[in-house]
This record gives structure tokens, C-alpha cells and sequence, in this order.
């Protein structure tokens, strides 16, 4: 080591609180990045992997029912390289427990071909068998229900097919790449305790939904250089008579939607974190090395005047830029590992992959010390710069004594209200004006990660009381197997505890605007309902018209339709009618996509005197577990959904894993407040060691002194706060882009409570410093300091 | 007659640096009048500065007593003092230690305002001849000018004690005569008891008694029978 390199050393180790602090936060960028783009690397990787080894198809289609005969018409058509034909149903569950307390859930049926170890959508088994071909009730279940319900083999649940209690017997635990994340017909949030998927015998299954010789799903996959959309309209025509419900890529599929949508997230905040992260770094970087350099004027000057070259220098203050890197890339590479594995953990409750590793990703560390290098080197450019500037004569000469002029208010003429100490603050401030510029925006930064994080939470909470409370205000939602006359609307009525029933109608379609399309269910709620709204971002009520289809604005912009615009629909149902409908308007809801016509004028379309696809209902919650029993046990019934269970599972799944992603973003928020805070603090007080040592000698209390320090501080950060807080509501408003996605947008909604918590959250590092202020002057050594020429 | 200012005994300070033992001070007895004026003469390390800083209750004597007035100096606490400091001290420094945030009038107004009974801070450059600079920030003034604005903040609260090291250090002669003039003026205008260290022998001659201070212990004193005018010194 070069006797300079051990300057570096007591440098840094003399600034250690200070460069401890901006480590600190340059550690939770580097963590971030190495933890978003490793997860993502494994994530993108675990996907793609999982789907070639299972074979997971590209091309879906369910339809009512067809003969076998046409799978194989199917399987010959261009562009196909494997396909599958199968039965699958929703039905309801009965878990067991007693009359009362029966929970519903719905399960869904699809069948395995009797080669199912070696066909499209192979199952993974992760404990158990496959079913025997021989024994209809054998039967597999997916992971996240039976993980949920404490599953497994030797297990049993009871299913309603087709009217007939029937017993499943559970010989495996399974995951499908078609169910990685599964979402049930409650949707839009993952529920694994209301929605199983189940796969059994091919015979079984046809035999109980008399299906025999007949399939109402296909799944296939393209041959190299097949034209999906080709294949999609081939199936689509051959399909059409058999009630097709129009075919669709892997890219429409609940599931692989879901993981894409992820996987974008993920790609956005591995871009707007550590971006903010480093920022303060060079923030704190410049603010700790261009007052070193100050400080060292006559140091460097000497060192000049022996022969040391500008470059020798500059790179030693470079230096101490390499041991903050070193330091935060020591702390922020564990740190981003050990993120990564919570996350993948954490992911792995919701995406069900055979396994999900979070794998290191030496790209990802590598290009994030690369990044890190970049915001600490630029911190110390100015610093360097001054340094190499500073000509050997300087040493010979005392520094002049700093320039200051009255502050800006004593310009305006308010001179006469403040005190000498309060000028010396302004003036001190007004002097050193991007220091206290840079001090701002560090502190502004802190509070805008602070609400930043803790919006995530506001805005979830405000997504599921709109969807819970606002739009969906039934107690059940029931899905008939068939469409049924108005006649059972009084039938639902007449279940135990049922106080309100309501019937929709909803049919699946294929939209065209121009050359886009889309497949959409066009729902038709009772006129003049309450129990389920049409409500918009701003929580305003619309109301479905004869005139034409109302419909998500998402859904709009992906059809590149507007207002008045004509739309091609093409019903996938019944006498599968072509007509087109004006598009009367748009609405900014928050989940989905969505298309709304009034009752009428759907009735109108299929002419049918209104046919009813199922209904809400309001209940007497005391009836409850009676009335979930004689819904279970219903053949009419296809499924059921309870909306106090999904917001309970939803409290439990989704806002828990919020909450603790908001835990983690809050500490991260901290970590800058205080790494703002503490830093100025510590400067201001090496900065103005000497005035106030003069001031204690003059007779000052040590409280008197810290208050100027203490005073100045106050004013930074009461500064910082409001631009903060409008930071924060712009880092949301930029955040929900990237979720606006056709899933769920999320609202730029944040509580105001969020803007309190973290305003004074960066108050309470401010007291923390000021606390720090007060210690580290009492150990002023007052004669020292005088003695010391600066 | 009345008491004296202070009265040292066996006044001893050692510091420790590591495992070495360093005597500054080695029982220094000392009494000072009320309204003298004393130069402390002595080479580098001969003990004067610490003798200074303990006088201005910067720094705690390891052995012996001091006492100012009725005040007992080596038994004071932090606040004790401060208080002491606030209420009966003027300093003037080598390297004047102006607030370079404040103007001339408001570095001596800064003392003003947590003393008890001040004189105006615009009298108080008066005095040093600085009335016609009292808005000029530090930067804007001399070597000589600025020690003038310590001198002024010095005595703005007309204190009983003034404590000067080296004021004439960091100056020119010329300069450092200006200064020394405001601070024999001013020092007898409002009474206060004067201790100035320096190297420099040649500015004893204002001084009323002289003391002459060797390794840590005080060598030698001297009475001035007349003192010498500032313009009439020569170094």
C-alpha cells in the first residue's frame, strides 16, 4: 500500500458515519437490482423451461360438444403439430365440515388421456400417482388447493357431476403449466381455496357429463412457422357448429398472461428503484467528497507543490469513491440474494411451478456494481475536478474567509424580524445553495420512496374495496351449467337465507373494430340491479345501454375503437349471431375487460325472451352454510362464488404479500431518509466546527448551538417535504403505467395517511440527527477547533 | 483593598497522549488585579496557551485551584462554565474566529444578545474605529479590520475579563499596533482585567506586569513602572 492509499484508509474511516451512509443506500439500490433482475432472469427462465418440458400448448379452445370424429379433422388441420382433445367442467365442491359451515369452492374437471405422461400439458407430480385408466374416481389435484386444504393422497373431496354427489378419491399433487397461476371464475385474484383443478380419466369424466366419444376442449400445439392466427381461424371454422367458443394463443391464457404481466412488472421495477437509489448516492457522494476537498485545500496543495501529478490526485479522492462502491456492493450483492429468495418464495405461493429457484445472476451483479460504479463516480467528478484545479501556491496562503451576503428575506426588506443566529442559518444555506439544493432533493427523494411504497398498499386496498364493496355488492354469485328460463329466478329465490336475487345474462363473443379482435363475454346485468354496478376509476355509476355496448376503456384502446365507432360481434353461442353494435361508451374500470348491453337489447340479439346464465344474490349471512349446501347440491348449479371469501382470501393471499413488500420498501425509504439526513447533519456539523466552537467560546450553550445546526437542518427538510410528497404522487402516477395492463389497472390512489406516515417518518430522522447534532457537538474539542486555522 | 480578579494555586495540567505524559502546566501560582493589564510572554510549549485556556474556563486545570472573584473555576461544570464564559469573558483570538455568515456589526451584536448588559453594538466598533465597516461581511474586510471587529465583539459585553491569544499573530506591525491601540483603549475604558499571550517580547511594554512563563511554570515577572504607548513599539 502507497503511503497515500493509506490516507484514503483514515478518510474514510475518519467519514465513516457519513460514507457508511451513502453505502447504505447505494446497497439498497444494487440489492434491488440484483434482486429484480435475477428473479427475472429465473422467472423468464423457469417459464420458458417449464413450458418446453411440459409441452404446454399454444393454441386453446373450448367449445360445448363435439364428436371425436372431428378431433381427428382437427388434428389434420395445416399448421398443427400436436392436438388434444378434452373434457373439462367446472363443478361445485363439497369440502365436508358440517351443514352449516360448508364452504363453497368450485372445482374444475379435465380429463388426462390415457398416454397423460407423455401429452400436451403434461402434469409434473410432485407427490403421488398418476390415475389408474381403470378407476374413474382416481383423481389428481393441484398443488395450490391441496397445499390450501391440507390435500393429499389417501385424501378424498366430494364433487357435484352432473347432480350426482360423487366421491374423488385423491392418488397425486400436480402442477400444469396451464395452472401455474390460477385464477378461478371469481377471479381477477388467485383464490386456492375456493378453485381447485383436478384431472382424472378421460372415461370417468365422459361417462358423468355424457360425454362419451365427445370433447368440449382442444388444446394443440404449431408446427414450426405455423401461422397462429391461421390455425386459430381453421379451428374456429370447423369448431363454429359445435358451439366453439373461438380459438387462442398461449398469449391470451389465463395463466401464461398472468406470468407475462409479472414479469413486466418486475422489468419496471427494476428500473424505477435503484434509478432513484443511485440518484442519491451521487446525491450524497458529491455532497460528502466536494466539502472533503475543501476542507483538504491545503493538503492537496502541498501534496502539489511535492510533484504529485493532477491525475495522482484526482484518483486518490476516486478512491474513496471505489471504497463507498466496494462497501455498498459488499452489503447490496447478500442483500439482493437474500431479497431474491424471499421473493421467489414469495412468488412460489403464487405461481405454481414444479420448482421455482431463485438463481444469482452474475450478469445481474455484475451489471449492477457496473451501474452502482457509474452513480458514485459521478458523485465525486465535480470533487475531482476542484482538486486537480488547486495550484501548489494555495498552500502557502491561508484560506480567505468564506463569502456570504445578507439571504434572500433580508433582501426583501424582512432583515430587521430575524435574529443574527437565524441569518446565519439563511445566509449559510443561501451560500452553499446546491449543497442545500442537493440536501432537498435528497430528502424529497426519501419521503417520494416513503409514499411510493406505501402506496402499493393504498392502492390494492382501494382496488379490492371498489371491487368488493362498490361494484360486486352480492353476497353469491351463481353460474347455471345451462342458460335457463326466468323461471328459475324464483326458484334461487326460494333457497334458504336468500333475501335478494338478481339475474344476468352473459355470453362469450368474438369483438372486431378495423383488423383487431378480441375474445369477450358481453355481460348483461338485471336492469335496474343493485347488487352489481358498473362503477369507473372515480367511483361514478354507469349504466348499460339498448343502444350499444358500454365497455372498459382498456378494452376500447385495445380494439382501437371510439365512441361511436362501429363494432363487429360475433356471439359464440346459441344461434352464434353476427351483428353490429355501436360502442355508446367507455368506462375506466379497474379490473379486466369488460363489455356491458342492456338486457334487451341482448335478448334482441340471441332472440330469446331472456334467458338467464345465473344470478346474484343477497343473503342472510346466518343461512349461509344452508343455503352454500342447497347451491353445492343443485344440478343447475355449475358454480358458486362467495364474495366474502374471495376478499377474505384476497386480505389473506395478496394484501399480506403487499404488506410485507410495502415492509420492505419502507425500510428502503429509511434508509434514504436517514442516509440524507445523517449525512447533511454530519457535514454541517464538520462545515461549521469552527464558527461554533466560537460560539461556545463566546459563551454559548451548547444548546444554543446546536439549535443554528439543528435550525438549519429544520429548514432542509421542511423544505423537502412538500416537493417530496409531489415526488411520491409522480413516482405513483409513473408506477401505474406500468400496470395498466388488460388484467387490472392500478389506481394512482394514495391515502392520505401514506403522506403523513411518510412526512414524518423523514421528521423523525431529522429529530434523529438533530439528536446526532447535539452528541457530536458536545465532543467538540472547543480548543482544538479555534487552534486548527480551518 | 478589593479582591484580585483570579487567584491560581498549584495550578497543573497534564495530558495524556497514549502513554506519554505531557505537563503543560506545573503549579502555576498567579493572582491578577481587578483592571490590570498582564502580558504573558514564553516560547512555543512553555504552558502559556493552556494557562490561557484554563483562565477562559476552555480547558480544566488536572491539579490545583482557580478561582475568579467569589467564582471557584475548578470545580465549575459545563453549564457552570459557559456561564462564566457568557457572563464575564471576552476572547480575542489569533486567527479572529469571526462568524463568516455575519457582518461586522452583527458578529459583535451575536454576543450582545446573550449578555447581560451589553453596550450597542454600533458603540462597540465605535471604539475599535470600525463604526464606518459595520456592514461589511468578513470577507470584505482586512486582517487588521477583522481582529478590530474580534476586539469589538469582545468587549460589546463589557466584561471583566479579557482573554487576547496572540491578537497581533496573524498581522502585519502596522496592523497589529492598530489593534493593539483599540485593545488598551477599550480594555481600560470598560475596566477589565487583560491577559494577552505572545511570543513577541516586544509588546510587553504596554502591559502593567509582565510574566514570563518556561516549561509549564512561570520563570519570571516584571512590573511595568510606565507603559508604553501601542505606536511606540517597536518588533
Amino acid at each position: 500500500m502507497q503511503t497515500l492509499d493509506r490516507k484514503v484508509v483514515r478518510d474514510a474511516w475518519r467519514l465513516a458515519p457519513q460514507l457508511g451512509a451513502v453505502a447504505a443506500v447505494m446497497a439498497c439500490g444494487v440489492a434491488i437490482l440484483v434482486m429484480s433482475w435475477s428473479m427475472l432472469v429465473s422467472l423468464d427462465a423457469t417459464q420458458r423451461e417449464y413450458a418446453a418440458e411440459a409441452r404446454f400448448a399454444d393454441v386453446f379452445v373450448h367449445l360445448k360438444r363435439a364428436p371425436e370424429i372431428v378431433g381427428r379433422r382437427l388434428a389434420a388441420v395445416p399448421g398443427i403439430d400436436r392436438l388434444e382433445t378434452r373434457v373439462v367442467r367446472d363443478v361445485t365442491l363439497d369440502l365436508g365440515g358440517s351443514a352449516d359451515r360448508r364452504m363453497p369452492a368450485v372445482g374444475r374437471l379435465i380429463s388426462l388421456s390415457d398416454e397423460a405422461d407423455d401429452g400436451l400439458n403434461r402434469l409434473t407430480l410432485l407427490r403421488g400417482r398418476l390415475p389408474d385408466p381403470l378407476e374413474p374416481a382416481e383423481t389428481i389435484v393441484s398443488e395450490g388447493f391441496a397445499t390450501a386444504h391440507g390435500l393429499g393422497p389417501g385424501d378424498h373431496v366430494f364433487a357435484v357431476l352432473n347432480g350426482r354427489r360423487t366421491r374423488l378419491d385423491l392418488v397425486g399433487v400436480a402442477t400444469s403449466p396451464e395452472y401455474v397461476y390460477t385464477i378461478g371464475p371469481g377471479g381477477p385474484f388467485p383464490d386456492d381455496r375456493s378453485f381447485g383443478v383436478f384431472w382424472m380419466g378421460r372415461r370417468g369424466l365422459a361417462a358423468a357429463f355424457d360425454m362419451a366419444d365427445a370433447f368440449n376442449d382442444v388444446v394443440a400445439t404449431l408446427a414450426p412457422g405455423a401461422s397462429l392466427r391461421d390455425v386459430c381461424r381453421a379451428l374456429d371454422g370447423e369448431l363454429g357448429r359445435y358451439g366453439g367458443l373461438g380459438a387462442y394463443g398461449r398469449e391470451f391464457q389465463t395463466s401464461h398472461r398472468y406470468l407475462t404481466n409479472e414479469l413486466r412488472e418486475l422489468r419496471n421495477m427494476s428500473r424505477v428503484g435503484p434509478v432513484v437509489f443511485l440518484l442519491v448516492t451521487t446525491i450524497l457522494m458529491h455532497l460528502v467528497v466536494s466539502r472533503l476537498v475543501g476542507t483538504q485545500r491545503e493538503q492537496i496543495a502541498t501534496l502539489a507543490a511535492f510533484g504529485l501529478t493532477p491525475r495522482e490526485i484526482g484518483a486518490h479522492y476516486v478512491k474513496l469513491a471505489l471504497v463507498v462502491l466496494a462497501s455498498g456492493a459488499a452489503v447490496g450483492v447478500p442483500l439482493g440474494w437474500w431479497l431474491g429468495g424471499n421473493l421467489a418464495a414469495m412468488y412460489s405461493r403464487f405461481f405454481r411451478f414444479p420448482t421455482l429457484a431463485f438463481r444469482i445472476d452474475p450478469w445481474a451483479v455484475g451489471g449492477s456494481i457496473a451501474v452502482a460504479s457509474v452513480a458514485a463516480l459521478a458523485g465525486v467528478v465535480q470533487a475531482v475536478g476542484r482538486a486537480v484545479r488547486i495550484r501548489p501556491a494555495a498552500a502557502m496562503q491561508p484560506e480567505p474567509p468564506a463569502v456570504y451576503r445578507p439571504s434572500l428575506p433580508e433582501r426583501l426588506g424582512f432583515a430587521g424580524l430575524l435574529a443574527p443566529t437565524t441569518r446565519m442559518m439563511l445566509r449559510h444555506l443561501e451560500r452553499r445553495w446546491l449543497g442545500s439544493a442537493l440536501s432537498v432533493f435528497g430528502i424529497a427523494l426519501g419521503v417520494a420512496v416513503m409514499v411510493l411504497g406505501m402506496f402499493v398498499g393504498d392502492a390494492v386496498q382501494h382496488l379490492a374495496n371498489v371491487q368488493f364493496t362498490e361494484v360486486q355488492r352480492f353476497d353469491r354469485s351463481v353460474t347455471l351449467a345451462e342458460p335457463a328460463g326466468r323461471p328459475v329466478i324464483p326458484e334461487l329465490a326460494r333457497l334458504p337465507g336468500v333475501v335478494a336475487v338478481e339475474s344476468f345474462r352473459v355470453v362469450p363473443a368474438t369483438l372486431r373494430c378495423g383488423s383487431r379482435e378480441r375474445r369477450q363475454e358481453i355481460m348483461a346485468p338485471a336492469s335496474g340491479g343493485e347488487l352489481f354496478r358498473i362503477l369507473d376509476d372515480r367511483g361514478r355509476v354507469h349504466e348499460p345501454r339498448r343502444d350499444g355496448l358500454v365497455v372498459s376503456a382498456r378494452l376500447a384502446e385495445l380494439l382501437g375503437a371510439r365512441r361511436g365507432d362501429a363494432i363487429e360481434v360475433d356471439v359464440l353461442e346459441g344461434r352464434r349471431p353476427r351483428v353490429s353494435l355501436r360502442l355508446a361508451g367507455t368506462v375506466d374500470d379497474l379490473v379486466g375487460t369488460s363489455a356491458w348491453l342492456h338486457a334487451d337489447a341482448l335478448a334482441a340479439i340471441l332472440e330469446e325472451r331472456h334467458a338467464v346464465s345465473g344470478a346474484l344474490l343477497a343473503i342472510d349471512e346466518a343461512r349461509a352454510g344452508e343455503l352454500d349446501a342447497a347451491l353445492a347440491d343443485s344440478p343447475r348449479v355449475a358454480g358458486f362464488v362467495s364474495r366474502d371469501l374471495q376478499l377474505r382470501t384476497f386480505r389473506e393471499t395478496i394484501a399480506r404479500t403487499l404488506l410485507r413488500m410495502r415492509a420492505v420498501n419502507t425500510l428502503f425509504a429509511v434508509v434514504i431518509a436517514c442516509g440524507v439526513v445523517v449525512t447533511t447533519a454530519r457535514q454541517s456539523v464538520i462545515e461549521r466546527s469552527r464558527d461554533l466552537a466560537s460560539l461556545r467560546v463566546l459563551g454559548f450553550t451548547r444548546r444554543e448551538v446546536a439549535a443554528i445546526l439543528v435550525g438549519e437542518q429544520a429548514m432542509l427538510t421542511v423544505a423537502a417535504v412538500p416537493p417530496g410528497l409531489l415526488l411520491g404522487y409522480a413516482f405513483v402516477v409513473v408506477t401505474t403505467w406500468g400496470y395498466d395492463t388488460d388484467l387490472f389497472r392500478v389506481p394512482a390512489v394514495v391515502h392520505p395517511r401514506t403522506y403523513a406516515i411518510s412526512a414524518g417518518t423523514v421528521l423523525a430522522a431529522s429529530l434523529l440527527a438533530a439528536v446526532m447534532i447535539r452528541v457530536l457537538l458536545d465532543r467538540l474539542d472547543l480548543v482544538a477547533v479555534l487552534k486548527a486555522r480551518d | 483593598m478589593s479582591l484580585p480578579a483570579f487567584t491560581a494555586r498549584g495550578l497543573t495540567r497534564i495530558y495524556r497522549l497514549g502513554e506519554v505524559e505531557v505537563a503543560a502546566l506545573t503549579g502555576v501560582d498567579l493572582d491578577l488585579d481587578r483592571g490590570e493589564f498582564v502580558v504573558i510572554l514564553g516560547p512555543s510549549g512553555s504552558g502559556k496557551s493552556t494557562l490561557l485556556n484554563i483562565l477562559g474556563a476552555l480547558d480544566a486545570p488536572t491539579a490545583g485551584s482557580l478561582v475568579f472573584q467569589d467564582h471557584d473555576l475548578t470545580t465549575a461544570d459545563d453549564a457552570a462554565r459557559t456561564a462564566y464564559r457568557r457572563d464575564h469573558v471576552g476572547f480575542v483570538f489569533q486567527f479572529y474566529n469571526l462568524l463568516p455568515a455575519l457582518t461586522a456589526v452583527e458578529n459583535v451584536a451575536v454576543v450582545a444578545d446573550i449578555a447581560r448588559a451589553p453596550m450597542p453594538p454600533a458603540e462597540a466598533l465605535g471604539l475599535v474605529g470600525l463604526a464606518d465597516r459595520a456592514d461589511h461581511f468578513p470577507a470584505q474586510l482586512s486582517g487588521g479590520e477583522q481582529q478590530r471587529v474580534a476586539v469589538a465583539r469582545a468587549i460589546v459585553k463589557r466584561p471583566e475579563v479579557l482573554l487576547c491569544d496572540e491578537p497581533t499573530g496573524a498581522l502585519d506591525v502596522k496592523t497589529g499596533v492598530i489593534v493593539l491601540e483599540a485593545l488598551v483603549r477599550v480594555s481600560a475604558d470598560i475596566g477589565a482585567t487583560t491577559v494577552l499571550i505572545t511570543h513577541n517580547a516586544g509588546i510587553a511594554a504596554i502591559a502593567d506586569r509582565v510574566l514570563i512563563m518556561s516549561d509549564g511554570r512561570i520563570a519570571g515577572e516584571r512590573a511595568n513602572a510606565v507603559r508604553a504607548a501601542p505606536r511606540d513599539l517597536h518588533w
